[in-house]
């Protein structure tokens, strides 16, 4: 009977032991399940925040300027973590998987850019003339709006391969029918009250968007030394192409998104003369993409459409 | 007196024959926005856009207005190709010498702009021809320049 008793209760001992075993086991296997699932949105979130390397490498598109300086390129570019990469080839391999996290990146960055006063909000529609003063400074994204005739010339400051570092060291970059001048040259005469700036897409061959912030921190010091009195309007980058976006390793989306970012910090740091104009918000799809009828062929210059657009979109956003 | 009748009838012969190769050669004065409708037809140029305003081409062409009759301008628009195709009909036949040096100076221009930029177009600003017929020039930097040249030629045959 004793014995009984005793092998009972060694039973319900083991019996015990292996359930709390096995419940241990499960909490295990949910903990890391947890954990799996917190690395990952980690991941999702990071990538969004720097500038995505792919998968995919491809020479730099006819927008842009070819030589690129590897050496003058920070650390923000090339330290892309595992997951970053990892995440990129999982993009390629799934596109709608891709989709969802371009449009997550759109999502994430539009919240950013409504949370901030430095945004010129919508405003009743301006007169064509509130634009007479004003001058356009750019590269050859920005060539488009004379040549497409939106603007006329004289309002538009913009050359083919132009980068931020060039302008603000003074170079000579600015084409003119006699040859190439500087910006301080190029403004004169010009007396502008309103100044618009967009500049980015050809640093990104050379430079970390960090460093090209700099530039551009510099580039506004310089305008409101010589223009005490202008209303400065930083326009963020327009985004590429679905296509572009996969192909080029420099100037593609993610990187874009981080360049826009910086840009509104940098604004948000700034006198209240300079303002972050986003005309990005009507040139991009859900996913985060170039709308097809901005394209100008190359999925990074403009159309005909977009740059109206833009000058629509200067009219209908301005400083009261 | 008959000799005197007979130079002065061959002066005013004289005179009617080189006033009517005169006329010939000038009776076709095509305009140069219908040339350039017709070469935008056949002459392929990424995103083209027509441009007439002499402020728009004057940034871009180092050229004397008061020179100048009428001018177009076919333009890859979209900032990011070399090709453009420029038609001028100068005043005075006379002017086209400095007007050919402005369009001399844009290849260069263009040259100096995509050398670095778009390599793939630079073949296109190699290429380049300048015609002239008459008081008319034309400048064609694009992947077909023959083509515009002969129809800028067709513009002035009946």
């Amino acid at each position: 009977m004793a014995t009984h008793r005793v092998h009972s209760k060694t039973r319900f001992v083991i019996i015990l032991t292996t359930l709390i075993t096995a419940l241990l086991i499960v909490l295990s296997g949910l903990l890391w399940i947890l954990l799996v699932q917190n690395k990952q949105n980690n991941s999702a979130e990071l990538s969004s925040l720097t500038p995505q390397q792919s998968s995919q490498s491809e020479s730099v598109s006819s927008g842009s300027d070819t030589s690129k300086d590897d050496s003058s390129k920070t650390d923000s570019s090339s330290s892309k973590n595992k997951d970053d990469i990892s995440s990129s080839e999982t993009n390629s391999k799934n596109p709608t998987q891709s989709a969802k996290q371009s449009e997550t990146e759109s999502t994430i960055s539009s919240n950013i850019i409504k949370n901030s006063d430095k945004i010129v909000p919508k405003s009743e529609k301006a007169n064509a003339s509130y634009l007479d003063d004003a001058v356009f400074i750019g590269d050859s994204i920005s060539v488009s709006l004379s040549l497409y005739q939106a603007l006329p010339a004289k309002n538009v400051i913009a050359t083919q391969n132009v980068n931020t570092h060039q302008v603000v060291d003074g170079q000579e970059v600015f084409s003119t029918p006699k040859g190439k001048v500087s910006l301080k040259t190029a403004l004169k005469g010009k007396n502008p009250k309103k100044i618009y700036v967009m500049l980015g897409a050809n640093g990104m061959n050379s430079w970390s968007n960090e460093k090209q912030i700099e530039y551009f921190d510099d580039l506004l010091d310089q305008l409101e030394s010589w223009y005490p009195d202008a209303i400065i309007y930083v326009e963020s980058m327009t985004p590429v192409s679905s296509e572009k976006n996969k192909k080029d390793k420099n100037i593609n989306n993610a990187s874009i998104t981080d360049y826009n970012k910086r840009l509104l910090k940098l604004v948000e740091g700034r006198s209240d003369n300079i303002y972050y104009l986003n005309v990005a918000e009507d040139f991009t799809t859900k996913y985060g993409n170039l709308k097809s009828e901005y394209n100008g062929g190359d999925g990074l210059h403009f159309s005909p459409k977009a740059a109206r657009a833009v000058v629509s979109y200067a009219l209908t956003h301005t400083v009261q | 007196m008959k000799k005197l009748l007979a130079m002065i009838l061959s002066t005013l012969m004289g005179l009617a024959i080189l006033t009517g190769c005169s006329k010939q050669e000038n009776s076709i004065q095509p305009a140069v926005d219908s040339m350039a409708a017709t070469i935008v037809q056949t002459v392929e140029i990424p995103q083209v856009t027509t441009i007439d305003d002499a402020d728009t081409i004057l940034t871009m062409y180092d050229l004397d207005a008061s020179k100048i009759a009428e001018m177009v301008l076919l333009k890859s628009g979209n900032g990011a190709n070399a090709d453009e195709v420029i038609i001028i009909k100068s005043n005075d036949a006379a002017d086209l010498g400095a007007i050919e040096e402005a369009l001399k100076l844009r290849i260069t221009v263009l040259t100096d702009l995509f050398a670095d930029y778009n390599a793939e177009d630079m073949p296109k600003i190699k290429n380049a021809e300048i015609v002239k017929e008459g008081n008319y020039i034309m400048l064609a930097v694009c992947a077909d320049p023959n083509s515009a040249v002969d129809m800028f030629k067709a513009s002035f045959k009946e």
